[in-house]
This record gives structure tokens, C-alpha cells and sequence, in this order.
């Protein structure tokens, strides 16, 4: 038997944090919590969608234009940064964050007081993060109550989004 | 200890908070401002920070308690200043790397998380 699927309206899934977003900072907001929307559900079935398929969902128009919008922040705060918040991020650093925050899933971006870029996901209890730093090293960690990763990653590495991703999976199912 | 979460470490509308509020600066030279909460109430530490001007408040203040604070292995101490006698230090070691300062950094934004925000901007 085929399976009809309803792929709009995106439905509610979750608390929704502010009603009035336009979709793709909704869709966004709710990554950052996991508190993931379907593109498409079957019908009948739970909203609820389970986190492996959300990160498949990871190269959608959607997605992609939240994460040009987001650097376009991240360059913002960037300009704005003064002597107070830390050491000032280099060229070098913000373009090497860039190429790699594109092949993560979405985050959010900030500068760090060390003069490094932080790609970061936050849900119940768990956080992680992957900072490009001004040595030009890039690092994941994360903490959760039950999990703690910390290693180096490289951000030109083919399976560069997809080890993060892993992690990231484990995370969210702590 | 109460930290004020700084407008760049709170991008997001939901009152979201970076694992960058616990990372100090290289000019901080590994301590952090924090306040005494057993002496000042949330929303004053916010109000001192803004230095009266309510329309500076920072976004939100968050918190450890000292017990936690050396838990994780921060060292945190009194350290007034003359117009902030709240004012002390959630201090790192020197010997610190780059590495451990990141995780303790995570390690607190949790513990900070398990409390709450302390207060928020209306």
C-alpha cells in the first residue's frame, strides 16, 4: 500500500517558540532546541520526528538559506566586535569558519573571546560545539550527562559534517 | 556566582546562551567577572552591569553555585572592587590549555542550564 505524506503546512511539533518567525528561523530555532519539524509526515502518523531522520533533512533550501543568513550575522557580530569581548577573529579564521559551518548541520555562530569562531547545538542537557580557532585548529567537544566528546576534527575532511553529525546524533538520543 | 550573559553571547530570541559565556578572554587572563549571589540579587548584578542605564540591561544572568564552580575545577574567590563590592573572580588555572578551558566552559554552561536563567530582560 502506498503511503500519502502531507508536506504542507510544515506542522507543529514541540512548544513553538514564537509564532510569529518567518519558517526558516522557526525551523532553526526548533534545531538548536531538537525540537525538529518534518518537511513532510506521513499522514496519520506521530509528528514527532525522530532525530536520525532530522538530520537527513540537512540539505534543503530551507536550511540553506537559514545558513547563509546566519553568517551574515556571524559577520555582523564579527564588525561589531570590540577589545572588551575577547581577541578580535582574523580573516583567515572567519573564512576557514565559513567553508566549514556550510557543511554543518545549523547552528549558531559567534565569534569566541579567544579569537576563534563556535559553531554551537544545545538541546535538554547536552551541548556541543565545534571551534575553529586562531591557531587554525577546529576542535568538537561536547557535554552531556552521560557522554563527553572532545577531539580535533578537520574541517577538509570529506566525512567533516558527517562525524559531526554522528556525535551530534548521540547526543540528541542521550 | 551569578555571570551576566552578554548581548553577543545571546544571538537568538529564545533567551538561548553560548558555552562563550564561560570562556575567558586571553586578556582576562584566565578569571571571569562574576557576583557574589549571596550579596546581590539577579536583577541587580544585571542593573550594576548596565551601570544604571535600564536601556542597556544585558539579556539574561546566569549562575553556579561555588560549591559547583570548584567541582569542575574553577576556583572561584571574592574580589571587590570600589564601586563593586560584588564583584569577584571564577578563576581557571594558568596551566590550563586551550583544550580544558573549552570543556570546563561546557561544563559549566550545563550546570548553568540545570539552574535556569536567574533573570532575564523583560
Amino acid at each position: 500500500m502506498s503511503q500519502s505524506f502531507l508536506c504542507e503546512p510544515v506542522p507543529e511539533v514541540g512548544t513553538p517558540i514564537r509564532e510569529a518567525e518567518p519558517s526558516a528561523d522557526r525551523f532553526a530555532a526548533r534545531f538548536n532546541r531538537i525540537r525538529l519539524v518534518p518537511k513532510c509526515r506521513p499522514v496519520g502518523q506521530s509528528m514527532l520526528l525522530q532525530p536520525l531522520e532530522a538530520v537527513a533533512q540537512l540539505d534543503s533550501e530551507l536550511i540553506r538559506h537559514d545558513i547563509e543568513n546566519r553568517l551574515t550575522r556571524l559577520y555582523s557580530a564579527v564588525a561589531e566586535w570590540t577589545e572588551e569581548d575577547g581577541t578580535r577573529p582574523s580573516a583567515e579564521t572567519l573564512d576557514r569558519a565559513s567553508q566549514g559551518a556550510r557543511r554543518l548541520p545549523i547552528a549558531v555562530l559567534l565569534p569566541t573571546p579567544r579569537g576563534g569562531i563556535a559553531a554551537e547545538w544545545s538541546g535538554e542537557g547536552w551541548t556541543a560545539m565545534v571551534v575553529f580557532r586562531a591557531d587554525g585548529t577546529t576542535r568538537f567537544s561536547g557535554r552531556s550527562k552521560e557522554i563527553r566528546v572532545s577531539e580535533m576534527v578537520d574541517p577538509t575532511s570529506e566525512d567533516f559534517g558527517g562525524s559531526v553529525v554522528e556525535h551530534l546524533k548521540r547526543f540528541i538520543a542521550s | 556566582m551569578q555571570r551576566v550573559v552578554s548581548q553577543k553571547f545571546s544571538p537568538e530570541p529564545s533567551g538561548w546562551i553560548s558555552n562563550q559565556v564561560f570562556v575567558p578572554s586571553d586578556r582576562d587572563g584566565g578569571r571571569l567577572s562574576v557576583a557574589r549571589g549571596s550579596l546581590s540579587e539577579p536583577h541587580e548584578t544585571a542593573l550594576r552591569f548596565a551601570r544604571g542605564d535600564s536601556n542597556n540591561l544585558p539579556p539574561s544572568v546566569v549562575g553556579v553555585t561555588t560549591a559547583e564552580a570548584h567541582g569542575v575545577g574553577t576556583l572561584p574567590y571574592p574580589d571587590p572592587l570600589r564601586d563593586d563590592f560584588v564583584h569577584a573572580i571564577l578563576s581557571f588555572a594558568t596551566t590550563l590549555d586551550q583544550d580544558q578551558i573549552e570543556d570546563l566552559a561546557l561544563e559549566l554552561r550545563l550546570i548553568a542550564e540545570d539552574h535556569g536563567l536567574l533573570w532575564s530582560r523583560p
